[in-house]
């Protein structure tokens, strides 16, 4: 608890009372103002059997902060009689709601003096305008008074040398690095963030989007942090590279960098799944995000199409083969023959071994011999050594060799007759 | 033994006294609003009281028994007991010309 004090420092709405010593009205807040009080020597005075109301204006507050628990308007009065009859002081406010002028008046209890120098107060727990706590913005319209008479049914006086404002508050403290608390003690500044603190049903800094900011301007830690942080780049990410953030906040919640689990993941997942509106690789990641996928299968897709979206410098299949070239084949058939052969070291005349096995592809319609006989047709027309010629002759002379059906004219072999 | 005259000589000083003061105020008020200004009236009461003690008034309550005495004196009457058991609405009317 803490409390500023606030004293006269202009006319307010009324300065009815009929004397003083010092300045006159409207001015009569000059002869109350003093922080230490100067009794006699300046001061208002009522010699009336009726009430006289002066209202005086006050200084804003300065060092005040978070929640009013209330006001005290002290009044320091005297009369000039020890036997008074009457009561002869009413404290008095003019207070309104929120930054309007005041328009209610209120008055204290009637209250009976003594014979010399003394402080009488009054309290205000709420605002009598709107019956509820005190804001700042009211305390700053607030004017403070006094409604004063004669304190018997003669000339004696009743007279007020001081009127002063006490509110009494409880700040809020700067929220720390070592604070671990909740509700009102986190506040960076300001009366606005003391609603913050009080609507935060967590602790430290969870709940105020204005504490999020914080951390994603200035955090460089872990966990929540960090996702924070990333989320903050994605805000405002707007070229091509938004796949870069969309990929290293997927890496980094499929890995676990976010220091708390389950429910921040997925969090994350459907903030991307909302906020996807793209197309291609972005549109695919996002389509896969919204699987329910907890095990390897589309980590590693997700995974794959990343390096690919980053590293692809051709276009579609092109790049494709060729991820599929280096990959590791396990797959059957002619897919695997080719992926295999073409992965081998070709250590004979390469291209000539491409060509056959592309030839094989092109013309093999048959099956067994006939294939080998449209080869070793294709043969000669391309052969250039003399390998092959032995080859044929081998063939020829195999007594085997009429069912190959080889034309007669071919080489220098005759064919034997039975 | 303080006489007559003297006490008369020192209320009338202390009166001036208190008249400076209030021009000083006045003076301070002339100015625009500071939010220091409340703590300012601080050494001008200091000022006041000094005065006052000079002339042998140990508060400034003290002095301000002592003119009231001194105008219930020229008014006719013996003290403020003498004043309340006899005071009259012209009383009230000529102690409120005096000095206060």
């Amino acid at each position: 608890m803490a409390v500023e004090t606030l004293r006269p420092n202009a006319a307010g709405d009324e300065c009815n009372i009929n004397a003083q010593a010092g300045a006159g009205c409207p001015d009569h807040y000059q002869n109350v103002d003093e922080a230490v009080a100067d009794d006699s020597a300046t001061y208002v005075r009522a010699y009336s059997n009726d009430w006289l109301r002066d209202l005086y204006n006050l200084d804003d507050h300065s060092v005040g902060s978070g929640t009013v628990n209330k006001i005290t308007v002290y009044a320091r009065c005297d009369l000039n009689t020890s036997s008074p009859q009457l009561p002869s002081l009413k404290i008095c406010i003019k207070s309104g709601t929120g930054n309007s002028d005041p328009d209610t008046v209120s008055e204290g209890s009637e209250q009976t003096l003594t014979g010399s120098w003394a402080d009488y107060s009054e309290e205000w727990q709420n605002n009598p305008a709107t019956g509820s706590a005190w804001t700042w913005q009211e305390i700053d319209k607030l004017q403070a008074g006094v409604s004063i008479r004669s304190p018997q049914v003669s000339g004696y006086m009743t007279y007020v040398t001081q009127v002063y404002v006490e509110v009494d508050y409880t700040d809020i403290t700067e929220k720390t690095s070592s604070d671990s608390g909740s509700g009102s003690d986190v506040k960076t500044s300001g009366s606005p963030l003391a609603s913050l603190s009080k609507s935060d049903s967590g602790s430290a800094a969870e709940g105020a989007p204005a504490q999020e900011a914080t951390l994603t301007g200035t955090e460089t830690g872990s966990g929540i942090e960090a996702i924070l942080n990333l989320l903050g780049k994605l805000a405002s990410e707007a070229g091509s590279g938004a796949e870069n953030s969309y990929v290293a906040i997927i890496t980094c919640a499929r890995e676990s960098c976010d220091g708390g689990a389950g429910a921040d993941t997925s969090s994350l997942l459907a903030e991307f799944e909302q906020d996807e509106a793209g197309s291609a690789v972005e549109s695919l990641l996002s389509r896969l995000l919204r699987d329910g996928d907890s095990g390897n299968g589309n980590d590693a897709q997700v995974s794959l199409l990343a390096v690919l979206s980053r590293a692809e410098t051709g276009s579609g299949t092109e790049a494709l083969l060729t991820r599929l070239v280096t990959a590791a084949e396990t797959a059957l058939g002619i897919d695997g023959l080719l992926s295999r052969k073409v992965g081998l070291s070709d250590s004979g005349s390469g291209a000539e071994a491409s060509a056959i096995y592309k030839m094989l592809i092109a013309t093999d319609a048959g099956s067994g011999l006939e294939a080998l006989s449209g080869l070793v047709v294709l043969i000669p027309a391309s052969e250039l050594g003399h390998g092959l010629e032995r080859l044929g002759a081998k063939i020829m002379t195999s007594p085997g060799a009429v069912d190959t059906k080889l034309p007669t004219n071919i080489g220098k072999v005759e064919v034997p007759r039975h | 033994m303080v006489t007559e005259a003297s006490f008369r000589d020192r209320v009338e000083l202390g009166r001036q006294a208190v008249n400076d003061y209030r021009a000083a105020h006045a003076q301070l008020h002339a100015q625009s609003y500071y939010p220091q200004i409340h703590d300012e009236h601080t050494p001008l009461l200091n000022t006041i009281k000094a005065e006052l003690k000079k002339q042998g008034f140990s508060s400034p309550d003290e002095f301000f028994s002592a003119s009231e005495e001194l105008n219930l004196e020229e008014l006719g009457f013996r003290d403020r007991e003498d004043f309340e058991a006899r005071v009259t609405n012209a009383d009230w009317e000529a102690l409120e010309q005096k000095w206060q």
